[in-house]
């Protein structure tokens, strides 16, 4: 039996697959795990009395386990790990936590409307970080294989790429070889493929937050 | 010096303890984390083919299990900072704190597996437990062990490493200042303490790891709760 998914749709095209990048991780870890799903695609701004009763603040992504209805990507791919052992996605502790302040600093370097506010330094800092931790681990995060932390960055960083490059013409400097390599490497997996969003959408998700 | 090797499991309270007691003996070993459930390493099965569980210690290529046990041998063999005190009858005291805790260990986690009545239940018979391990435990003294941590402080400990973060994410207070003054103090020195405070896993880890066991709970729990 399939697992029902709630994702979010995409902004002003409520049939087609949105930007969040934490839907994306769930759908990631369900397309590497094999595991059939069937997914409900959810207008953010005009959600559904249904999803409401089932998630009251609306978020997603939710999953249904057991008749269950759970949410927060954490507990949910978590819950997956364990209920689909094979193929093994478990990233060692002391690997969970690489390149988990980039997200936020991509953001605040995003809406930052001034130059001289050090959010460009404090990204490329953790980005060279990570640069440095896969010439000496990679070529994923935990070595060989491809395991949780890389499907929870790997669409954070595709929203790093897409909107720093529409909105600030900012790409990821080629000094940081390994880093390069890496997001090539995520982003041309077949389940990356078929579960990014469209370059278009994730430009009008972030939109209204940049110019605020 | 014959190798010391531990296996043991990050979020395990039966596992921290004895680097516990590793650490605050200043003993050098080499620590291997297993991937628990569904992985356990062909060594740990060797090393421990009773309880095939963490912690395992291994001394000199010798397998020792069971944590209370493996507590007693570190302190046997590494006799500075001592977790027993000398006389007979105050040992026999220390480890009957010791085992009580670690008995009552597994039904006060019960608390965080059950919802509704069940959890009621629970916390109820949790109060009951924490009002014996204070007033007859633990009475005046600053530690288990009186002006020093013992053995039975170290398997206290998993009231910090576990129990604080089962209260947060189940929002269920047990251990509050007016209702278990000392144990409440009794925290805050147990944490204070250098080896403990150098050596603890990340909360924030440890919330995330028992969020997850929550839902699973909660996913297998049933229908009306």
């Amino acid at each position: 039996m399939a697992l029902e998914v709630c994702v979010k749709a995409a902004v002003g095209a409520p049939d087609v697959l949105g930007d969040c990048p934490f839907s994306q991780r769930v759908l990631l870890t369900l397309e590497e795990k094999k595991t059939s799903y069937q997914m409900h695609l959810i207008n953010i701004s005009n959600k559904p009395q249904w999803c409401l009763e089932i998630s009251p603040e609306g978020k997603v992504p939710v999953v249904k386990f057991d008749d269950k209805w759970v949410a927060d990507s954490d507990v949910i791919v978590g819950i997956l790990e364990e209920k689909y052992p094979q193929p093994s996605l478990k990233t060692p502790p002391e690997f969970a936590s690489v390149g988990s302040k980039i997200f936020g600093n991509f953001v605040t370097f995003l809406k930052s409307k001034d130059a001289n506010d050090g959010s460009e330094q404090a990204l490329l800092d953790d980005l060279k970080a990570l640069d440095e931790h896969l010439k000496g681990h990679g070529p994923y995060i935990a070595g060989e294989k491809i395991t949780a932390v890389d499907l929870a960055l790997g669409p954070k960083l595709y929203h790093l790429e897409i909107a720093l490059g529409h909105f600030k013409k900012w790409t990821v400097p080629e000094s940081l070889t390994y880093v390069n390599k890496y997001m090539k490497l995520i982003f041309s997996r077949e389940s990356f493929a078929k579960t990014k969003p469209a370059k278009e959408h994730l430009i009008a998700g972030w939109a209204p937050k940049v110019n605020a | 010096m014959e190798e010391v090797k531990l296996f043991g499991f990050w979020p395990s309270p039966f596992s921290l303890r004895v680097i516990w007691a590793l650490k605050l003996k200043g003993v050098d070993y080499e620590y291997i984390e297993e991937d628990l459930p569904h992985n356990k390493s062909n060594l740990l099965l060797q090393y421990n083919p009773v309880h095939k569980k963490i912690p395992v210690l291994v001394h000199g290529g010798k397998p020792i299990a069971e944590s209370l046990v493996i507590l007693e041998y570190i302190d046997e063999v590494w006799p500075q900072n001592p977790l027993l005190p000398k006389d007979p009858y105050e040992r026999s005291i220390a480890r009957f704190w010791a085992k009580f805790i670690d008995e009552k260990s597994r039904p006060m986690w019960e608390f965080f597996q059950k919802f509704g009545e069940e959890q009621e239940e629970a916390i109820k018979n949790n109060f009951e437990i924490l009002r014996t391990i204070e007033e007859n435990g633990l009475g005046d003294k600053k530690f288990f062990g009186g002006d020093k941590i013992g053995l039975a402080d170290l398997v206290f400990g998993m009231a910090i490493h576990l129990l604080a973060p089962m209260e947060e994410v189940a929002g269920v207070k047990l251990i509050k200042a007016d209702t278990f003054p000392r144990l409440h103090a009794w925290k805050k020195n147990f944490s204070e303490q250098p080896t403990i405070k150098d050596n603890f896993p990340d909360h924030n880890k440890v919330v995330e790891f028992l969020k997850i066991r929550r839902e699973t709970s909660r996913i297998s729990a049933h229908p009306n709760q």
